[in-house]
């Protein structure tokens, strides 16, 4: 059943892919992206190989201490991704309605499928950890065996709030646009920030207990930081039931609601039915940005997607804000890392489209306001985390400001650099192109060279000079990849 | 105006249009009438230039679909087979975005759509999401949409599916409008009554050709049948073949 609801969603995303034109290709392409062992394999050869690299820092680490250390941001990797993966994919494959058949059927728990296909994704991200799990496994066995454990509850631990994210905010209809529709949208990101912070909190409490680390007793419970409990097996396995105890029950309580929210939304009516129609015409570009920021707002799981600049963005500026230290150095750093980061915000902001693709393609839209627009609106969170960030780094030193340039352009160029690459093809389709963890690691490179040519005055230049050049620089890269995805 | 030239399209082994030759006069509404998978969807996506022909040349009002893919989109309306608008968009939001990317004018989308919606009588629903209304509602905003920025050509895709017998009616009065307006529509059916009471001139399509043209009479006479479903049946020669299904049916009965 998996398999087909997983050849059926690349099916789906091969059609809408503009990359592929001609029908040889097409057949060669659907053929590639529904082969599930194959994907998978690919994909999880490129995280092994990055698995390794990161294992051998197990290997050579001299004591307990520095070896929980790894292990703990290492588990959080396969966290991240599962989590992002399945608040990402779970509103993406309920709105291609890949579930759509399943509906009449007398299926049990349909959930379970959704997971599957979901899961299938993961597989790579859990990949990633299993040469630590080996080298763990070197330096004491039983240590090793219960550090697999735990990356199973890593991944566990993500799809479940993944799937929570869905449920809880992802589900509901309201079937008529209420005049408070906006304000529920700001709730509603209000409460799937809380949902997402309590375990980020959680998450970074990591830094505040590594001083405890090496006293064994003190080590903290809750995941990600229960990890440091590996070298004492006896109490580690009690935490790792206690974990499975909490996660298994949510995860089927979730799967369940999933479900039902898929055979029938909750539906909400407000009272009085407006019937005027409301006229706001823009420009093509604009329109196609508040049209995504509208979907999205409706599919808030969706968001969870988009907010990736936040996660980095809050704890750092959370412990930077705690210890009253805020240099230069380190706010440049943080805002040319949360410009990379947009990267990663346009696999949502291309997955919104959906089965909608077809009706846009009805409409006179070019290739460059398509692209255009979803650069822009995968810029917007970044911006304002960046805006966010600067605002408060002013109150600890006001120089800081000089980084406000930069905070506004560096997300629009990352995203601009990401757009031309994806939509790098020749022809005037428009479509939603092939976006996997290959790509976006790739992007990631690209988007870091660029930003390191952005970097250089920063780098090499005194005065203040610097702080007008650097955005300058970027601004023409933009333009110049923006002319060249015109022609 | 269409005029449609020795048009082939290819997916992988299936010929699905194969040698497809016809034109669509101004004022002219044409009828492509065929069985299920004769290829009348896969012709109507080239004239509009969402898919590319493999082979033959594809005008409308003299602009080459394939070549000016966008510049054709401007002048026509085109209803699709499936409608697949976004579900978390109101019609109101939809209409804004249609009007904004192909640059409607303020007062004219305005009272276009207040047009449309009486007469279509959806008002009630202008700020319901797309998602959690109707089929044949969907229909109505798709049709809509299609028609905000006063198209020179039209085209519909099985566009009376849904319809409840009075807003076919509407939706008809709508058509003869347009080909007073000197306008050219073509639309693809299965549904033989209706291309009978619509259409000016007729083209059977069937396995990717084109096998007979003309008016309703100039069918019947041709094939000395008196309904335009059996002339349909002879032509296709599907007839003995329907008519050996309806003997097993009975006869399992
Ligand atoms: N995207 C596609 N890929 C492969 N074959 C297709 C595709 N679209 C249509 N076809 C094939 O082309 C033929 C004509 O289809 P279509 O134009 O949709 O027929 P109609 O609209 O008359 O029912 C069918 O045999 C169908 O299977
Ligand atoms: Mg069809």
């Amino acid at each position: 059943m998996v398999k087909i609801l997983y050849r059926e969603l690349h099916y789906q995303m091969a059609k809408e892919n503009p990359m592929v034109s001609g029908e040889k290709e097409f057949n060669k392409q659907i053929k590639k992206s529904m082969d599930m062992k194959r994907n998978v394999l690919q994909q999880s050869m490129i995280f092994l190989l990055f698995g390794t690299m990161t294992a051998g820092s197990i290997f050579v680490a001299e004591d307990e201490a520095m070896v929980v250390g790894v292990l703990t941001s290492l588990a959080l990797i396969p966290f991240v991704l599962s989590l992002y993966q399945t608040t990402i994919q779970a509103s993406f494959l309920t709105s291609l309605g890949i579930f759509e058949p399943l509906k009449p059927l007398p299926v049990e728990l349909g959930g379970k499928y959704m997971s599957g296909v979901i899961s299938v994704d993961l597989i790579p991200g859990f990949v990633l950890v299993i040469p630590a799990v080996v080298a763990m496994v070197f330096r004491a066995p039983l240590s090793g065996i219960l550090t697999l454990f735990w990356m199973i509850v890593a991944v566990l631990a993500g799809h479940v709030i993944g799937l929570g994210v869905f449920a809880l905010f992802g589900q509901k209809v309201m079937n008529y646009k209420g005049s408070l529709s906006f304000l529920k949208n700001v709730l509603k990101v209000i409460g799937l920030l809380l949902f997402m912070g309590l375990f980020f909190g959680v998450m970074y409490f990591q830094e505040y207990f590594a001083a405890y680390i090496g006293t064994v007793a003190d080590y903290p419970f809750v995941f990600p930081v229960s990890l440091a409990s590996v070298f004492e097996p006896l109490n580690s396995l009690i935490l790792l039931v206690f974990h499975l105890v909490i996660l298994l029950p949510l995860y089927f309580l979730s799967l369940r609601k999933v479900w039902s929210g898929i055979l029938e939304p909750a539906i909400t009516s407000p009272g009085k039915v407006e019937t005027d129609y409301k006229i706001s015409l823009r420009t093509p570009i604009v329109s196609m940005i508040l049209k995504d920021l509208k979907v999205i707002g409706r599919k808030t799981s969706m968001m969870a997607g988009l907010l990736f600049p936040l996660y980095i963005a809050l704890p750092q500026m959370f412990l930077r804000v705690r210890d009253g230290r805020i240099s230069m150095v380190d706010m440049t750093y943080l805002v040319f890392l949360v410009g990379i980061v947009t990267v990663a915000g346009a696999d949502a902001i291309l997955k919104v489209e959906g089965k909608s693709m077809s009706f846009l393609r009805t409409l006179p839209l070019s290739k460059v306001q398509f692209a255009l627009g979803k650069a822009l609106s995968m810029s917007i969170v970044p911006m304002f985390v960046g805006v966010g960030m600067v605002g408060l780094g002013v109150y600890f030193s006001v120089e800081v400001i000089y980084l406000l340039p930069l905070v506004l352009i560096l997300p629009i160029t990352a995203a601009v650099v990401t757009m031309s690459y994806l939509f790098r093809y020749k022809g005037e389709m428009i479509g939603v192109p092939e976006f996997d963890f290959k790509k976006m690691i790739l992007l990631f490179l690209i988007v870091g060279v660029v930003f390191g040519v952005v970097a250089l005055p920063i780098i090499f230049m005194g005065g203040l000079l610097k702080y007008i050049l650097s955005p300058l620089i970027a601004i023409f890269i933009t333009s110049i990849l923006y002319l060249r995805l015109k022609r | 105006m269409i005029e449609v030239k020795r048009l082939k399209k290819r997916f992988g082994s299936t010929l699905a249009v194969d040698d497809v030759t016809f034109k669509v006069e101004d004022g002219e509404i044409y009828g492509l009438l065929g069985p299920n998978g004769s290829g009348k969807s896969t012709t109507l996506k080239i004239l509009t230039g969402i898919l590319k022909p493999t082979f033959g040349e594809v005008h409308v009002d003299g602009i080459n679909s394939s070549k000016h893919p966008n510049r054709v989109k401007e002048v026509i309306g085109y209803v699709p087979e499936s409608v697949d608008l976004y579900e978390s968009l109101t019609p109101n939001d939809l209409f804004n975005m249609v009007g904004s990317i192909r640059g409607i004018e303020h007062a004219q989308l305005n009272s276009r759509v207040n047009y449309f919606v009486d007469a279509f009588n959806i008002g009630q629903y202008l700020h319901q999401y797309i998602g959690t209304m109707s089929f044949g509602n969907k229909q109505k905003v798709s049709i809509i949409s299609a028609l905000l920025h006063d198209p020179s050509v039209l085209i519909m895709d099985e566009g009376m599916n849904g319809l409840d017998p009075k807003m076919a009616k509407i939706l008809r009065e709508i058509l003869f409008q347009f080909k007073d307006e000197g306008k050219s529509i073509i639309f693809s059916t299965h549904v033989l009554p209706l291309a009978e009471m619509i259409c000016d001139r007729l083209g059977l399509i069937h396995e990717g050709k084109i096998i007979a043209e003309g008016t309703v009479e100039e069918l019947k006479d041709m094939s000395s049948q008196s309904n335009i479903e059996d002339v349909f049946l002879e032509l296709t020669k599907s007839k003995d073949e329907v008519l050996g299904v309806v003997e097993a049916l009975k006869n399992t009965r």
